[in-house]
């Protein structure tokens, strides 16, 4: 149980490919940290350096404040569970859970009451003499964990371990994994792309694009304060309205839209962080700054609009801007997708919205076709740079 | 009726295609492989006309005669030996650098060495077998850089000899054990050494406990093909070889090609053959064995 900390490492792969920019990140003791993005950002490479797999061109990587840099894989105590799983096919799977204790020089007799143990935890007992080829996938997926769990690491690491299960006992394995890693207590390094996995999971993530992280926080906060339009975009759905700042008074800005409506958001607490270079300093939103607008769906309210004749200016819309009109609509779709409700807008000039409702929350009048305006909360609406 | 008619019809039009690509096999084996190996069967019990030709006949004289006479038990053993011998040199000079080729050398040596080791097979071991007895001879070659290196006291001559023979069957069989531990040592995921160091392992520990069982398929297939390959190579030991090394099909070929004695040679040939049929059924004993438990001596499985 140790802390892990990256400072300014960089790696750049023969050929020339940046596939780690200047990450520093520090894991806090017996936090699970997810590394989540798209896939060639950097996350697999960002965690084989702290396996030690990789060697960082510039920069370092320090577990439980001891500089491991230059140190082998061999000698870093970290348990992995890798993308392929790499259990040892020609050994069963207390072989496989034994082997790590065995390098270690534990006793034989110490070593498998310990792998078990270990294999009891993960719910495996009476599969010690199996080979990885005669398990189920999610079976498979418990033995990495306890081959990996079973050294007593001070760092586990896990490389988009459910990838290949399907959707069931990937959620399944979900809530093992989190109950194991409370129940240990281990500092974990989580990496997926699936942004619905690292909500789910995680302490805290870290979103990373092209070899950089673009913000670090609580779910909760990357979600509702996504310090950039690509993190708004990549974790959750999201509507987006480019246009430039009209006004603004404190952390409330009003925005005029490229189509000409008039919007009202807030600058949130994550614009201001500086974890990313793309993200808002406050002070630098000021009239005529170019910005997005991020709306979630579940914020986007829906109201009935007459429809007036074609081509005229809708009712009850200043399309000058100057107020809280809303913004036009027609709806296209009207989707139900499990609990929700969802239906896809279009604006006068092309632009798709979304806008979700909770089953039985309340139900609009208008169908497929029917006219509206959508409105939202501007505290549930941030103010992004472009 | 007439659908029903149509349709069995074009089953019966399917079947019919079936045994005809069945046919294309199946015709290749028995006229390539049964017709003469019931012929050899056949010749060998046949009688020798001393001066030329055969006549058909029962007898288990060739039989009698390769078991009685000393000759042919002890070139049968020696040729078990020499080809045991150079399927144990082909493994052991050939899994390092396999290993180095096809886990650790970059993409261009990989195929530069996959090349080489592929173009020593385009000349014939005639040829190739010609080039080591001079190589090998007193007069020219290894022999006089090894006086001259001042290694030995006067250039040596190894051709033609037991070493000569070695080296010529090692070098003629050694690409067939690196292809064959290629493909088994490339099929080796990485990521299995990076678990086991993950796991503390060093690399030589990684290599014993990893590495080297799951390439161990290949090693095996690799050792058992040279094995058969030198078995049945009459070239390189009558090349390379003096009378002392000359080994079981140089023995036959001698036998048909200038004693004129078919139904001897058919005879050994058929001994032979039944020799190689035993060890190869002792070898994929050995083997499924060791692939289901390639732990020898662990309790598991
Ligand atoms: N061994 C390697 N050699 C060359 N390029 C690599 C290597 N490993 C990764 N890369 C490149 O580095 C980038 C980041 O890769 P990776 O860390 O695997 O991304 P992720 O795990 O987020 O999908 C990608 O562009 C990838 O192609
Ligand atoms: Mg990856």
């Amino acid at each position: 149980m140790s802390q892990v900390d990256l400072v300014e490492v960089t790696k750049t792969f023969p050929g020339g490919v940046k596939a780690v920019d200047g990450v520093s990140l520090t894991v806090r003791q017996g936090e699970f940290l997810t590394l989540l993005g798209p896939s060639g950002c950097g996350k697999t490479t960002s965690l084989r350096m702290i396996a030690g797999f990789e060697q960082p061109d510039a920069g370092r990587v320090l577990i439980g404040g001891r500089d491991v840099t230059r140190v082998p894989p061999y000698e870093r105590d970290t348990g992995m569970v890798f993308q392929s799983l790499a259990l040892f096919p020609h050994m069963s799977v207390l072989d496989n859970v034994l082997y790590g204790l065995r390098m270690r020089g534990v006793s034989r007799t110490e070593a498998e009451r310990r792998a078990r143990e270990m294999l009891a935890l993960v719910q495996l007992s009476g599969y010690e003499h199996r080979r990885p080829h005669q398990l189920s996938g999610g079976q498979r997926q418990r033995v990495a964990f306890a081959r990996a769990l079973a050294v007593n690491p001070s760092i586990f690491l896990l490389d988009e371990p459910f990838a290949a299960l399907d959707a069931k006992i990937r959620d399944e394995l979900q809530v093992e994994l989190r109950r194991l890693q409370q129940r240990v207590g281990i500092t974990t390094v989580f990496v997926t792309h699936n942004q619905r996995e690292a909500m789910t999971l995680s302490d805290r993530i870290a979103v990373m694009r092209d070899g950089r992280i673009e913000q670090i926080g609580s779910p909760q906060e990357i979600y509702e304060d996504p310090a950039t339009v690509f993190v708004a975009g990549f974790v959750g759905m999201t509507n987006l309205f480019r246009g430039h700042v009209v006004e603004r008074a404190g952390r409330r800005v009003r925005v005029k839209t490229e189509e000409g409506f008039v919007v009202e958001a807030e600058l949130g607490a994550g614009t201001g962080n500086g974890a990313s270079k793309d993200s808002a300093a406050a002070g630098d939103v000021a009239p005529g700054k170019p910005v997005t607008v991020s709306v979630r769906p579940e914020s986007v309210r829906l109201e009935p609009r007459d429809q007036d004749a074609r081509g005229g200016s809708p009712a009850g819309v200043d399309p000058s801007g100057g107020g809280q009109g809303g913004i036009p609509v027609t709806v296209d779709l009207i989707r139900f997708v499990g609990e929700l409700i969802e239906y896809h807008l279009y604006t006068p000039g092309g632009q798709e919205i979304i806008g979700t409702y909770q089953r039985g929350q309340r139900t609009l009048s208008m169908g497929q076709g029917g006219a509206a305006i959508v409105r939202f909360d501007p505290k549930e609406a941030r103010v992004l740079w472009r | 009726m007439a659908v029903a008619g149509g349709g069995s019809r074009s089953a019966k039009q399917a079947n019919r295609l079936v045994y005809l690509l069945l046919a294309y096999p199946g015709g290749m084996l028995v006229v390539f492989f049964l017709v003469p190996l019931i012929m050899l069967v056949v010749f060998s019990v046949y009688r020798n006309i001393p001066g030329g030709g055969w006549e058909t006949a029962f007898t288990w004289d060739n039989y009698v005669r390769a078991f009685e006479r000393g000759l042919y038990r002890d070139r049968l053993v020696f040729t078990l030996q020499l080809s045991a011998l150079t399927a144990l040199i082909c493994l052991a000079m050939g899994y390092p650098f396999t290993y180095y080729l096809a886990r650790r050398a970059s993409p261009l040596v990989r195929r530069i060495g996959l090349a080489a080791t592929i173009s020593t097979l385009w000349l014939t071991y005639v040829v190739r077998s010609y080039a080591w007895s001079v190589l090998l001879s007193s007069t020219s070659g290894i022999g006089r850089l090894l006086f001259w290196l001042g290694l030995t006291e006067r250039p040596v001559g190894y051709a033609p000899g037991y070493v000569a023979t070695l080296i010529g069957m090692v070098y003629a069989f050694l690409p067939f054990m690196i292809l064959s531990l290629y493909g088994s040592l490339r099929a080796v995921d990485p990521s299995m050494e990076e678990a086991s160091m993950n796991l503390g392992a060093r690399p030589w520990r990684t290599f014993w406990h990893v590495v080297l069982p799951l390439s161990w398929p290949g090693a095996a297939s690799g050792t058992l093909l040279v094995f058969l390959l030198a078995m049945g190579n009459y070239v390189v030991p009558s090349i390379l070889g003096q009378p002392a090394q000359w080994t079981m099909p140089v023995i036959i070929t001698n036998q048909v090609m200038y004693e004129s004695n078919v139904p001897f040679g058919a005879a050994i040939s058929v001994v032979l053959m039944a020799v190689l049929g035993l060890v190869l059924f002792a070898a994929g004993k050995l083997l499924g064995a060791a692939r289901m438990n390639p732990y020898p001596g662990r309790r598991d499985s």
